[in-house]
């Protein structure tokens, strides 16, 4: 019985190593080139690139960097052609890869790395999973007003200080303001009268997030909802804006996933769970003021924890979003663009 | 093939003891070029409009058209694109008659100063114009208001109006650079014989210099029309914030909406479907107009037409044409230079401020940036020099051998310039992701390549038809008559005669490649980013500074090139 016992223990061990052995298997035995189509700005990207270079010398990590909407263009032309180059896709928000997801235009891949993400944060069926979060808040000009100028929440900047003082990016082109559009007006608190008292208040509509960035870092405007890590950036600048965190809290994860016709599978799925490592690109997010979604990431001080933030954030359902985006958008441009 | 060529010379052919002459050869090859570089990104944009995958579906280009937003994007297109071609013309006539007609001092620099508007990318333009007049608290709209104790600010640049004026501004050097072109190369006998005959000076500019310019004139016009028509980045920089919105911004709206979805995509073809029809329209007036009249006005006689002594308005004009350089050229350069050196976005123009970093950051160690360089350069010589070579032998065929087709091969030379940057884009990948006889350019530095002489080629064609329009048959006829081949012709009486107009051309072409970024942000790959592509996304990702750094740099690149090719080409027309 002894022996029975020790013998499966060493088969046990011996299956252990084996498997150990084969989830890290020799980094110099992966080459190749892998593409990466990516909204995250391009500081991250390269820095991502230096590291699973570094770490995989045998291969070659190309990318695309853009905004979410060229980078989605590009990916659907190319699937419209049968002729997908991109490995990795890395858009700005969720309702994109649930589109692509419904379409049947996304491989399922579960990462090694899933559990350590909140379920808030990843697709149920294992086709995509976020990886990196943004977060929004009151990015303002330190030039036009005063750090106690600054309301707490949202329904507090309904007032005659910011008449025409606010600015959004539009929904159209900004898929992280559609989710926070979606989020307000399912909430009760808010609605789409809180956009119609915007509008009357005189808010304006910008193109991008970095518009947005620009015009209040040029105190043309007092206040935007921004993002924290663009704003961020360019506090490192050294830029006269400054950022707040709100009351109620709009946060969303921008997720990963590997398109059907994907030229090099095996290598997508390498990058994929690198940049989901929370001591791999989870870890170089955290030095761009991007907070990571991976539990088990060593934050900076001041950066929010992605558990605080699934418990604390406002609830956006990205299934009902993806499917009711345009009448969103319909609605939303009746009151901002007419 | 026989009837394709019942119009050209076969006595030229004949004379050289072949069946298959020069023309022939170059009409066939002007059709197989069309066909690859224009025909078939246009037609996979057309197909993909009207065809949803299974049947023909024309309900949704209706629905799209009549929709309300759309329709007064086309109202704001038409209306700005009108107004901005109307005074564009009248102040590149303007500048062009003062410089290549007239004793006015100071040309040199002036030409330099008309070639900047080219070099600088639309939207930084814009962003400078934004800085300076915004409604929103613009530099001199805020000083105005300080110094008259104002309760509003005088100008607002984010109207039509202002996006007509900017678009004025950006857009008369390409008017100027065709009439200053012809003007030099005029037949001087013609005004002078009505000189003689006593008629005034405004009486022989009106009556017989601004009529035998009209080629010139006129395509320079079209230039202007169909780019205003297509043109994205003012109106996006200028209108966004007001609801301002033309067909390209809309068509861009429209690719954001779609979200990945290439059924909302083709709502986006089918806008710039609209735009193609309105362009033709203008081809169409255009031709019609020039079939009116003659305007071979080179011929064998005297070259340089007389200077016409501005006397005592000599000084005034050029003390009013310095103040406009400067206000609508320099001030813009001077706005992004000084961006350039701000440490941080956003901080007031003071000493303190200003630093080298940002020239730093991009300039040591960026391999992105030396990469964006190097490419760029070989698009830009690239692309040039192919639709410099492309143009001629165009107009040639269009305008002296006049086959069978002509207006189309004129119509779609010019079309794809009228199409959105992001359009003709997205009909290359359709085109050239192996589509057509397996061939797959995308992802690679030629697929850029083939959409930038599919996009410029319009003006090699349109600068060196004026030019080749003005040149009278009997001068290759004279050389043939001696013993000259026809390629001798072409090569020794022809071509140098349109020299001006190519060495033009081709920076028509280099300059604006140089900065392109509407078509190379979907078409380029890991190794072909563009400087245009690298200063977007440095914009995009909130480094405002660095992109204003690098469109400096840009800028000092595509001065240093034009020194060098007007020190190759002994030619100080270049630009």
């Amino acid at each position: 019985m002894k022996k029975i016992l020790v013998l499966m223990l060493t088969c046990v061990m011996l299956l252990s190593i084996a498997t150990f052995a084969s989830a890290e298997a020799d980094p110099t035995s992966y080459s190749g080139n892998v593409m990466m189509y990516s909204s995250a700005g391009e500081d991250i990207v390269l820095a991502i690139k230096a590291a699973f270079e570094e770490k995989y010398p045998n291969v070659t990590l190309d990318y695309y960097a853009a905004t979410s909407g060229k980078c989605v263009t590009k990916l659907a032309t190319e699937m419209q052609a049968n002729a997908v180059a991109c490995d990795v896709f890395w858009p700005a928000d969720f309702s994109t890869t649930i589109s692509m997801k419904n379409s049947n235009q996304l491989q399922h891949y579960v990462s090694k790395f899933d559990s350590m993400i909140d379920p808030q944060f990843k697709d149920p069926d294992g086709y995509f999973t976020g990886a990196r979060m943004l977060v929004f808040g009151f990015t303002y000009s330190t030039i036009a007003c005063a750090p106690d100028e600054i309301p707490a929440n949202y329904d507090e900047v309904l007032t005659e200080n910011f008449y025409n003082q606010i600015l959004l990016s539009d929904p159209t082109g900004s898929a992280s303001t559609r989710a926070l559009v979606y989020a307000f007006v399912n909430n009760e608190k808010y609605g789409w009268e809180y956009f119609e008292k915007l509008k009357e208040l005189g808010a304006e509509l910008e193109s991008s997030s970095g518009a947005v960035n620009n015009k209040v870092a040029s105190g043309s405007y007092k206040l935007a909802f921004g993002l924290d890590y663009t704003t961020r950036n360019l506090i490192a600048e050294g830029s006269p804006v400054d950022f707040k965190n709100t009351t109620d809290m709009i946060a969303m994860a921008a997720p990963i996933c590997i398109p059907v016709g994907a030229p090099n599978t095996e290598l997508a799925q390498l990058l994929y769970d690198f940049i989901l490592d929370p001591t791999g690109g989870q870890l170089i997010l955290t030095q761009f003021y991007t907070t990571p979604v991976a539990s088990g990431v060593e934050l900076p001080e001041g950066m929010l924890d992605s558990a605080f933030i699934a418990e604390n954030a406002m609830p956006i359902d990205f299934v009902d979003l993806s499917n009711t985006s345009t009448e969103l958008l319909d609605r939303f441009d009746a009151i901002f663009k007419k | 093939m026989k009837m394709m060529f019942h119009r050209t010379n076969k006595d030229l052919a004949r004379m050289d003891g072949k069946k298959f002459g020069v023309d022939q050869i170059m009409t066939v090859l002007c059709f197989l070029i069309m066909t690859t570089v224009v025909i078939l990104p246009v037609v996979m944009i057309i197909y993909n409009t009207f065809w949803d995958g299974t049947k023909l579906d024309l309900d949704m280009f209706a629905r799209v058209i009549l929709r309300e937003e759309n329709l007064e994007a086309l109202k704001n297109t038409v209306i700005i694109a009108i107004f901005a071609t109307l005074f564009a013309t009248i102040v590149g006539v303007f500048f062009a008659w003062l410089l290549g007609r007239s004793d006015i001092p100071l040309k040199g620099l002036m030409r330099w100063l008309f070639s900047i508007p080219f070099m600088i990318p639309p939207f930084l333009a814009a962003m400078a114009w934004d800085m300076m007049f915004s409604g929103r608290g613009g530099y001199i709209n805020r000083m105005l208001m300080s110094i008259f104790n104002l309760k509003d600010a005088p100008f607002n640049i984010n109207t039509v109006a202002g996006i007509i004026v900017i678009e004025i501004v950006y857009y008369f050097p390409f008017v100027y650079m065709q009439v200053v072109s012809a003007l030099e190369r005029m037949d001087p006998t013609l005004e002078e014989s009505a000189r003689i005959a006593g008629a005034k000076q405004w009486y022989v500019i009106r009556k017989i210099t601004l009529p035998l310019t009209i080629p010139a004139i006129s395509s320079g016009t079209l230039l202007v029309l169909i780019t205003s028509l297509s043109n994205y980045g003012i109106p996006s920089m200028l209108g966004y914030s007001k609801n301002i919105f033309t067909l390209p911004t809309m068509i861009v709206e429209r690719v954001n909406r779609a979200g990945g979805d290439f059924q909302g995509i083709r709502e986006a073809t089918a806008l710039s479907v609209v735009l193609v029809i309105v362009v033709s329209i203008a081809l169409f007036v255009q031709r019609k107009l020039l079939k009116a009249g003659r305007y071979d006005i080179i011929k064998g006689k005297s070259m340089r037409p007389a200077m016409i002594k501005l006397r005592a308005a000599k000084y005034p004009l050029l003390i009013f044409s310095i103040i406009f350089l400067v206000l609508v050229v320099l001030t813009p350069l001077v706005i992004i230079l000084l961006v350039s050196f701000l440490r941080a976005y956003g901080l007031p123009f003071a000493f303190e401020n200003f630093s080298l970093v940002n020239y730093q950051k991009i300039l040591i160690g960026n391999i992105a940036v030396t990469d964006s360089i190097k490419n760029s350069l070989f698009l830009g010589f690239g692309s040039g020099i192919v639709c410099l070579f492309l143009g001629v032998m165009l107009s040639y065929v269009i305008y002296k051998v006049k086959p069978k087709g002509s207006g189309a091969l004129e119509t779609l030379a010019v079309l794809p310039y009228s199409l959105p940057g992001t359009v003709m884009a997205i009909g290359c990948i359709l085109a050239w992701s192996g589509a057509v006889f397996g061939i797959t350019l995308y992802n690679t530095i030629w697929i850029i390549m083939v959409a930038y002489i599919a996009r410029y080629l319009s003006y090699t064609l349109k600068s060196c038809s004026a030019s080749l329009q003005q040149v009278h048959l009997s001068l290759e006829e004279a050389s043939r008559s001696c013993g000259a081949t026809h390629m001798q012709s072409l090569m020794d009486i022809t071509l140098p005669l349109i020299k001006p107009a190519m060495v033009s051309s081709f920076f028509l072409v280099f300059l604006p490649a140089m900065r392109e970024l509407t078509t190379s942000v979907l078409l380029y790959g890991p190794n072909s980013r563009t400087l245009g592509v690298q200063i977007q996304q440095l914009r995009v990702n909130g480094y405002m500074t660095q992109a204003a750094a690098l469109s400096v740099v840009t800028i000092a690149i595509i001065m240093i090139c034009n020194g060098v090719v007007k020190a190759i080409t002994k030619d100080r027309k270049g630009v």
